[in-house]
């Protein structure tokens, strides 16, 4: 483990300087956020709790200013991060969980399971991710798992396509073969020997997508497919303060877009500075 | 000498490529006793390393095996399914492959790999493979501090140490080793072709295919020996036969074109011409486009096995009147 962690220095030494300040300009971003997360602790405000203080503009007592239900819209947003997180997380998670493993075996043994398979994720990726996304969370109603199943759908077919690549080139490799000729079954190829070389393109992979997951969850939730409400969640928020701006409360959409932005933007720099860092070469490996 | 290992009857595995079809191997017959070890020599592309893929059951895609038996312990696996076929490798075959120098998973460290294969192959506790990997890492003699090093961490005649540790940890049988040595130099070359000699001489019902196209490497190890060109068995003799009296021109062109260690010889001597074309071979006998002797005949028919006796077996049709003709040159 240590000596991962000492080559990922060196490389991020090397590593061009654009990456490396879009990467750490990703970091400090996801750090802000994550203090808002526990900084809602010392803040005090109950994010559900509806009082008479109707759309009161953003002043010391109320930072965000509160929204048509006199709620404070900061605690809100600070409840919000977990909302988004864990369903991105959660809905990167079970695509990565799926696409690898049927992108290593269908790489891996060829033939007519890669054709159905190459087929099935290609037709998937001919969708529109949101679009795919609305059906799915209609067909199986609202609620974290559920929203976190109908985003996860939309990225499959990436994982699949990348350890399916990455497993053709490998399976030519001499040690493979040796592996097989010392009896190796492929369950145990697969898993043991090809699919720990894709971990780091999976990384990087999961952070891009971590950013256009969030941006899946705030649209659901725009739409009014998200989290059920009361909820907090940036998405609905979004979509029930828009309501407001002609009367010039502009505060509740806001900061709700404000909060997306800056998280897909934190995501987005990570992955692409990690992109640059672990690069196509994998972390450990002099060939 | 004990019981018969392996035993192929007229193996023919052919690759079945765009152009036509490659006879990489067409018609080879041996056996293997326990404890023997087998030399096979030949150039490149004369289908010495398609016979090691196809005894162990892993031809690459066009490849097929069209004819013949293979036997190993008298079971026919090429009977066998692919399940079957993958508990014998490892158990009782097992594979020394060609480009040793990568046949180690670069993220891996070396001792776990030897013991995934015992796992793999046996059912054993891990605390047990784990001392087995650490004696056959000790007895191919890999320093205790090398054992937990990842691969590129080590040097290439290490890495050929722990490649040929992996080979033999699980005992088996039949071991081929497909230019154990190619990618080493000649001191590193030396001490691994020692190391596998004394391994051997330990798995004493073991038997070892050594597949090379350098003669000198394997005439220390080797009982018998194979010539092969183009795809066909040339001369099968012990070694010392083979070194001392060779019969066909082949083997006798090959045998002038090494430097003799006590011999002053001026110059050495090398075949004329090249390979044939695999996939267009010659009617005839397949060396006679290049062979000094050939015949009318030769390039007609081709030549059948003979034995000169004491399982001598040369396969040219000059063979009878080989002390006439090669007297002349």
């Amino acid at each position: 483990m240590s000596e991962i962690i000492k080559e990922f220095l060196k490389r991020f030494k090397i590593a061009k300087k654009s990456s490396k300040s879009m990467f750490i300009t990703g970091i400090l971003l996801f750090l802000f956020i994550l203090f808002l997360y526990f900084f809602n602790y010392l803040y005090g405000y109950d994010p559900l709790e509806i009082t008479n203080e109707l759309f009161s503009p953003p002043d010391l007592i109320h930072i965000m200013g509160t929204d048509q239900l006199g709620r404070d819209i900061f605690s809100r947003m600070c409840y919000g991060i977990r909302s988004s997180l864990t369903i991105a997380f959660i809905a990167t998670f079970i695509s990565l969980i799926i696409g690898s493993p049927i992108g290593a075996i269908s790489g891996y043994f060829s033939g007519k399971i890669d054709r159905v398979f190459s087929i099935i994720f290609d037709a998937l990726c001919a969708f529109p991710g949101i679009i795919l996304a609305i059906l799915i969370s209609v067909m199986i109603g609202p609620g974290l798992i559920t929203t976190s199943i109908a985003i996860s759908v939309e990225y499959i077919p990436q994982y699949f396509r990348i350890v399916r690549g990455l497993t053709l080139s490998l399976k030519e490799r001499p040690f493979i073969e040796a592996l097989k000729a010392l009896g190796s079954r492929p369950k145990n190829i697969i898993f043991n020997h090809i699919l720990i070389y894709a971990i780091p393109s999976i990384i990087a992979l999961m952070m891009l997508n971590m950013g256009s997951a969030i941006l899946a969850v705030s649209g659901l939730g725009f739409l009014g497919l998200g989290l059920p409400p009361p909820i907090p969640e940036w998405g609905t928020d979004l979509g029930r303060g828009r309501d407001f701006i002609t009367i010039g409360v502009w505060w509740t959409s806001t900061f709700p877009g404000l909060m997306i932005v800056m998280s897909i933007v934190a995501f987005t720099l990570i992955g692409e500075g990690l992109k640059e860092i672990l690069g196509n070469k994998i972390i450990g490996i002099k060939d | 000498m004990g019981k018969i290992i392996l035993d192929i009857k007229n193996l023919k595995t052919y690759y079945f490529i765009p152009g036509g079809i490659v006879k990489a191997v067409d018609g080879i017959s041996f056996k293997i006793k326990e404890g023997e070890a087998l030399g096979i020599i030949g150039e490149s592309g004369s289908g010495k390393s398609t016979v090691g893929w196809s005894i162990i059951g892993l031809l690459s895609h066009p490849g097929k095996i069209v004819e013949g038996e293979i036997f190993i312990e008298d079971q026919n696996i090429l009977k066998l399914d692919s399940e079957e076929m993958r508990e014998i490798r490892g158990k009782k075959i097992s594979m020394i492959t060609q480009s040793s120098m990568n046949s180690l998973n670069p993220l891996m460290k070396i001792d776990y790999q030897i013991m995934e294969t015992i796992l793999v192959n046996e059912n054993i506790s891990k605390s047990v493979a784990i001392k087995r990997t650490e004696n056959i890492l000790e007895n191919v003699g890999l320093e205790p501090s090398s054992f937990k090093k990842y691969p590129h961490e080590l040097s290439g005649g290490m890495k050929q140490r722990a490649i040929i540790a992996m080979a033999l940890v699980c005992r088996p049988k039949l071991i081929i080793a497909d230019e154990p040595t190619t990618a080493l130099d000649v001191i590193v070359k030396a001490q691994i072709l020692k190391l596998l000699d004394d391994l051997m001489d330990g798995l004493e019902s073991s038997s070892i295919i050594f597949i090379s196209h350098d003669l000198s490497t394997i005439v220390e190890i080797c009982d018998n020996i194979i010539i092969m060109y183009g795809g066909k068995m040339m001369e099968f003799a012990t070694t010392s036969k083979i070194i001392k009296n060779p019969l066909h021109p082949y083997t006798k062109g090959l045998l002038k074109s090494y430097p003799h260690i006590e011999k002053e010889e001026i110059s050495l001597e090398s075949i004329p011409g090249s390979p044939p074309n695999m996939v267009n071979l010659p009617k005839g006998c397949v060396f006679s486009p290049r062979c000094i002797y050939s015949k009318n005949i030769c390039f007609k028919e081709p030549a059948k096995m003979t034995d000169v006796g004491d399982n001598h077996l040369v396969v040219c049709h000059l063979i009878q009147e080989r002390e006439v003709l090669y007297d002349k040159r």
